[in-house]
């Protein structure tokens, strides 16, 4: 959660999610050369937290199921599969949603970026080429 | 007692002809720490300052004309002490005030009742080495733990900064640079008017107004500050006040520019639905299901139990604090019904009445 805002709804799913996706994207980076052992030691610590936060919501679920079974065994075996999946797609409809806000925004201004990220590129152009990066790259 | 000269600010020293990168040299920042009547604690926060590896060219605390003697402790401590001729009304009023006085590429606003680990500023300063980073910030860690507020703040902070923040760092978006203990490009803040006093949470609006303006924020995890939490609900909720309407504020002031910017859109998006729906659930659905249904239900108050428990475990393992975190779990469980108090509040007054909160009040 962040501090003050309640909960640990899809919010928490929606960084495990991110933790279980970054080695994939530290695989991008480090193809481009923006990648390093440091930053591959965070996403392994991460993603090591987001499968053990997995496993903890699966041991619990369990031993519900166990405690509430007639059946013990059929309880630890049973997953509730309709609440987990609809959280996600709760969570992937949210994420759509806003997506298509921003397309329609985007349509809006008929594809010209806003003022704030050509004067964001501009200064960003201007400290490169201040170092010399521009010219060697 | 020296006042801030009302011709204007003097001529900026150390500025390069163009922006360029800084490596981690104290010489080139300076702290601006604000104060209103903080003199309790103001002392030892210039101390930790003064006491860094990487000490500071300058330490700049605004007294916003307190009414004790916190330009004393902390002229006496070795800071240069600014006050406005008004009480300026708020934090961001007060660093902003200050601004103007700064002589160096790069400035950080520390909380007068924040101490900082003594490697902090070399750590952070360490990230401007990239031209593109405007702001970075730290890890924080309540400085007393002992009663149930301050130890439901510490469990936020280890789950939020031993997991969260990584993850958004990870991502390049790191939601917040926290007010307590942050450092900025002097030119770039100046260039976006200081901190801004448009909305309650002027770190989250200007957090988001440099993503904006298409530079980066980074999150240093090992630089740690330590300030004062709130102790007692009185403080604790001129606080929640205070961060639940401005995060709404800052929704509403900045949705537009968030919705460019992917991932720090999809965050703000599921926090905004965390912050309705999780508090409607414990506030009222939980609580209705309980009196109609079953008392049973209300366990569902603790059914994540296990998945905050297990960064909560892996951060305070880090710090070596397994027993204290362990002990403070609890709290943490009854300061998100009290959040979520504040929270729906912040919603209902900022969106359905229109009454958006203007006022800052002190709390910690």
């Amino acid at each position: 959660m962040t501090a003050g805002v309640p909960g640990f709804g899809l919010g928490g799913v929606f960084f495990i999610i991110s933790a279980l996706l970054a080695p994939f994207r530290e695989l991008i980076m480090t193809a481009r050369g923006r990648s390093s052992r440091a930053r591959w030691t965070s996403v392994g610590g991460q993603l090591l937290i987001a499968l053990a936060m997995i496993s903890a919501v699966g041991a619990m679920l369990g031993l519900v199921g166990l405690v509430s079974a007639a059946e013990p065994l059929q309880g630890l075996m049973s997953f509730p599969l309709l609440p987990l999946t609809g959280t996600g797609a709760l969570l992937v409809f949210i994420l759509v949603v806003a997506k298509l806000v921003q397309l329609c925004s985007f349509g809006a201004r008929r594809g010209r970026p806003a003022n704030f990220e050509r004067r964001g590129r501009r200064i960003n152009f201007e400290r490169r080429e201040a170092l010399g990066e521009t010219e060697a790259s | 007692l020296t006042t801030q000269d009302s011709q204007g600010p003097p001529a900026r020293v150390g500025l390069t002809s163009a922006r360029a990168s800084v490596r981690g040299d104290g010489n080139e920042l300076t702290v601006i720490v604000p104060a209103y009547n903080e003199a309790e604690t103001v002392g030892e926060t210039v101390r930790s300052l003064r006491d860094q590896t990487c000490p500071p060219a300058e330490i700049i605390v605004v007294d916003d004309c307190s009414s004790d003697d916190t330009a004393a402790v902390a002229e006496a401590a070795g800071a240069m002490v600014l006050r406005p001729p008004e009480n300026t009304g708020s934090k961001a009023g007060a660093q902003t005030f200050a601004l103007g006085s700064v002589r160096t590429e790069l400035v950080m606003a520390v909380d007068a009742d924040t101490t900082l680990a003594s490697d902090a500023i070399e750590l952070l300063l360490e990230s401007f080495e990239d031209p593109e980073v405007a702001a970075a910030c730290g890890s924080v860690v309540p400085r007393r733990v002992r009663t149930v507020w301050e130890r439901g703040r510490y469990v936020e902070y280890l789950f939020a900064f031993g997991f969260y923040k990584r993850i958004q760092e990870h991502y390049g978006k790191p939601l917040i640079a926290s007010g307590c203990f942050s450092a900025y490009r002097t030119d770039e803040l100046r260039a976006m008017g200081g901190w801004s006093t448009r909305t309650m949470a002027e770190d989250m609006d200007l957090t988001w107004t440099i993503y904006a303006r298409g530079q980066r924020v980074r999150f240093i995890p090992e630089a740690v500050c330590y300030p004062i939490e709130p102790h007692n609900l009185d403080f604790l909720s001129k606080q929640l006040r205070r961060w639940s309407h401005g995060f709404v504020q800052n929704v509403r002031f900045h949705w537009r520019s968030l919705l460019d910017l992917g991932y720090l859109r999809s965050m703000v998006t599921v926090a905004f639905w965390d912050a309705l729906c999780a508090s409607l659930a414990y506030v009222i659905l939980l609580p209705a299901l309980a009196i109609a249904i079953d008392r049973g239900i209300l366990l569902a108050y603790l059914i994540d139990a296990p998945v905050v428990t297990v960064p909560v475990v892996v951060q305070a393992s880090r710090r070596r604090e397994l027993r204290r975190a362990l002990v403070s779990l609890p709290s943490f469980f009854v300061l998100r019904i009290v959040n979520s108090v504040f929270m729906l509040s912040a919603l209902w007054r900022e969106l359905v009445l229109r009454r958006s909160l203007l006022v800052y009040e002190k709390g910690h």
